[in-house]
C-alpha cells in the first residue's frame, strides 16, 4: 500500500477543520487522550488485519478497493456538506471516550484502511499516519480558527484531497498482483 | 481526567454512542453485502489436481468421434451438440492433452493422437510453408489454428520423443512468419484468394499464440525464430492494445506463456524492464480478474451483485496466465501471485461437474469431467481448465 497514500486518506478523512466542533469538550487533556487511544486502536486493527481479512475470505486488495471506495464518499461528503453543528459540550469524566475517541477519533471508514495494511510495513505506516493525522485533529481542536467559513473551506479542501488520495488507495487495490 | 464513563450523565452521550456503532455496523454490513464478498478459492492439493486432470482427459477421450473430432459445443441439459466445429480450439485442446500427456497422465496421449491425425488432413503446404486450412474450403486460414497446432506438436515431440516432425515444425512456423508485420503485427488472417495475409486483420489473442509458438519452436529448432518472436514480443508489450484499439488492455494469457519461454531462452535474459513491465501489467489485469471471478457463486445474489460465473475457459486462461507469469524473474517471488494462481485452481477444481452431478444431466457420461456453465460446455473450457491445472500442479511441485 503507497505509504503517502494512507497518510493522505488519514489526514484527509480525519478532517480537523470538520471534526473540531464535534470535539465538544472542555478539556484538551481529553482530546489528546482520545487521539492517543484511537491511534493505538488503529495500530491493533492494522495487526489484526491480515486475520481479519483471512477470516472473511477477502484479499488484501480488495479490502483497499473497499476502503478507497468508502473514502471517495467521505472525501466528497466533506466537499459538499456543510459544517457539522456543534453539539452541547459534554463536560465529564468519560469524554475522552464519547464524544472524543468515539465518534470522532475512531472512525470506521479509517478501520477500514487500517484492516487493509500489510502484513509488514503496512502496520507502522498506518500508525505513523494515524498518530500525524490525529495529532493535526488535536492541534486545530487547541489553536483553531473560530471563523466557520474558513473551517469550512478547509475543511471542503482536505476533503477533495481524501477524494484524491482514496482514489489512489482504489487503484492500488484495483491493480495489485 | 480519565475516568470510566458514566451514562448518567446524560442522554446526548448514549445517543452519540449509539449513533457511532450504527455507523459501524452500517459501514461495515454495507462493505461486506456490496464489495467485500468472499473470494472462494477453495482447497488446492496435489489429489484433487490430479483427479479433476484425469477427469478432463477422460471427458475428451469420452466425446471423441472416431474421425477424431470433438463434440465442439454441447448442451449438457439437452444432451444435443451443436453441431458446429473449427480448428482453433480443436487444435487447442489437441495441445492440452499433448500437455497432460507430457505430465504423466498416459491416457492423454491415445486421445491426442487421434486429435492430431484428424488436424492432419487438414494441412495445406504452399510456398515453403504449411498452415492448417479453414473446414470450410475458399475461407480465410486463421492464424490461431495453426499457432496452436504447432504447439501441439511441440508438445508431442516432447512425449514421443520423436523428431520425425522437425520439417512441419519448421514450415509451419514458417507459415506464421509469412504473417508478421515489420512492426511485429500479426494479421489474424491469411487469404488463399490473394496468397497474402489479410492486412489490418487482428484478434485479442491470435498474436499472443503465434508468439508463443515461436518462442517455442526457437527452443526446440533455433535459428530463424528469434528476432521475429522478439519482435512480436515488443509489439504487444508497447504497442499492440493501441494500434489495435483495444480497451481495456487484452489480458492476454497466450503472451504470458511467451514471456515464460522467453524466461527459459539460454543465454542472456531477453525479458528487460519493458517486457517485465509488460509481464507485469498482465499480472495484474489477471488478478483483478481472479479476485472478482472468485467471488461469483451462481446464486440470485450473486448474480445480481456480481454477474455471472465466468466460462471454464475463461477461468483457466486466467489461471494460465498467472501461474505461467511466475516463470518470470521479476515476479517469480511474489506470494501474491501464486496465491491468485492458486486461486484460479480452486475455482476451477470447484467448478468441475463431478460423477455425482452429472448424475443430473440426460447423458452423464458427456458431463462429467466438464465445466458447464448455463447447461453449456465447449471444448476450449476443458482445454483451458486442464491446461491451467496442469500448470498449477507444476507449480506446486516448486517452492
Amino acid at each position: 500500500m503507497t505509504a503517502w497514500a494512507v497518510l493522505l486518506v488519514f489526514a484527509g478523512a480525519a478532517n480537523p477543520f470538520r471534526r473540531r466542533r464535534c470535539l465538544s469538550v472542555p478539556d484538551g487533556r481529553q482530546v489528546i487522550a482520545g487521539a492517543a487511544v484511537a491511534v493505538a486502536a488503529y495500530g491493533a486493527l492494522a495487526v489484526a488485519g491480515a486475520s481479519l481479512r483471512d477470516a472473511l475470505d477477502v484479499s488484501t486488495p480488495n479490502m483497499r478497493v473497499a476502503a478507497g471506495l468508502l473514502l471517495v464518499v467521505v472525501g466528497l461528503h466533506a466537499v459538499v456538506a456543510p459544517l457539522p453543528a456543534a453539539p452541547a459540550t459534554i463536560d465529564a469524566r468519560g469524554g475522552w471516550l464519547v464524544p472524543v475517541l468515539v465518534p470522532v477519533m475512531l472512525r470506521p471508514d479509517l478501520a477500514l484502511v487500517a484492516f487493509a495494511a500489510d502484513r509488514t510495513s503496512g502496520v507502522a505506516t498506518v500508525a505513523l499516519s494515524a498518530s500525524v493525522a490525529l495529532a493535526a485533529v488535536a492541534a486545530w481542536w487547541h489553536v483553531g480558527t473560530r471563523t466557520p467559513a474558513a473551517e469550512r473551506w478547509l475543511g471542503a479542501a482536505l476533503g477533495a484531497l481524501t477524494v484524491v488520495a482514496a482514489v489512489r488507495l482504489l487503484l492500488d487495490g484495483v491493480f495489485a498482483l | 481526567m480519565l475516568g470510566g464513563v458514566r451514562w448518567a450523565r446524560g442522554t446526548s452521550r448514549r445517543r452519540r454512542a449509539g449513533a457511532a456503532l450504527l455507523a459501524w455496523v452500517l459501514t461495515f454490513g454495507a462493505m461486506r453485502a456490496v464489495v467485500l464478498h468472499p473470494e472462494r478459492c477453495g482447497t488446492v492439493t496435489t489429489d484433487r489436481l490430479d483427479g479433476a486432470i484425469d477427469e478432463a482427459v477422460a471427458w475428451a477421450g469420452r466425446t471423441l468421434r472416431s474421425d477424431g473430432t470433438w463434440i465442439y459445443r454441447y448442451n449438457a441439459e439437452t444432451d444435443t451438440d451443436a453441431g458446429i466445429y473449427e480448428l482453433v480450439r480443436h487444435s487447442g485442446l489437441t495441445m492440452a492433452l499433448y500437455q497432460a500427456a507430457a505430465a504423466g497422465h498416459p491416457d492423454a496421449r491415445a486421445i491426442a493422437e487421434q486429435a492430431d491425425a484428424y488436424a492432419r488432413t487438414n494441412l495445406v503446404a504452399r510456398d515453403q510453408w504449411q498452415a492448417l486450412a479453414p473446414l470450410v474450403p475458399g475461407e480465410r486460414y486463421d492464424i490461431g489454428a495453426t499457432s496452436l497446432f504447432l504447439n501441439a506438436l511441440l508438445y508431442r515431440r516432447t512425449v514421443t520423443t520423436s523428431t520425425a516432425d522437425d520439417a512441419l515444425l519448421t514450415d509451419l512456423g514458417r507459415f506464421l512468419l509469412t504473417n508478421i508485420a515489420p512492426s511485429g503485427a500479426v494479421a489474424a488472417y491469411w487469404d488463399p484468394g490473394t496468397g497474402a495475409p489479410v492486412v489490418g486483420s487482428s484478434s485479442p489473442f491470435s498474436t499472443g499464440e503465434a508468439l508463443w509458438a515461436l518462442t517455442r519452436l526457437e527452443r526446440v529448432l533455433p535459428g530463424e525464430w528469434r528476432e521475429p518472436a522478439l519482435r512480436v514480443a515488443r509489439y504487444i508489450a508497447t504497442t499492440r492494445d493501441e494500434a489495435e484499439d483495444r480497451f481495456p488492455d487484452v489480458a492476454d494469457h497466450w503472451a504470458a506463456y511467451a514471456l515464460a519461454e522467453l524466461a527459459h531462452w539460454p543465454g542472456t535474459s531477453v525479458l528487460d524492464e519493458e517486457l517485465a513491465d509488460y509481464a507485469r501489467h498482465v499480472g495484474e489485469l489477471e488478478s483483478l480478474s481472479i479476485r472478482y471471478e472468485s467471488q461469483r457463486t451462481g446464486s440470485t445474489f450473486s448474480r445480481l451483485a456480481r454477474g455471472q460465473i465466468a466460462l471454464g475457459a475463461g477461468v483457466g486462461a486466467l489461471t494460465e496466465a498467472l501461474a505461467s507469469l511466475r516463470s518470470v524473474p521479476a515476479l517469480s517471488a511474489s506470494d501474491s501471485l501464486r496465491d491468485r494462481a492458486l486461486c484460479g485452481a480452486g475455482v476451477l477444481l470447484d467448478r468441475q461437474t463431478t460423477a455425482t452431478e452429472a448424475e443430473r444431466y440426460p447423458n452423464p457420461e458427456r458431463a462429467r469431467g466438464a465445466w458447464i456453465r448455463e447447461g453449456e460446455t465447449q471444448i476450449d473450457d476443458q482445454q483451458h481448465a486442464m491446461s491451467a491445472l496442469l500448470l498449477i500442479r507444476d507449480l506446486q511441485a516448486t517452492p
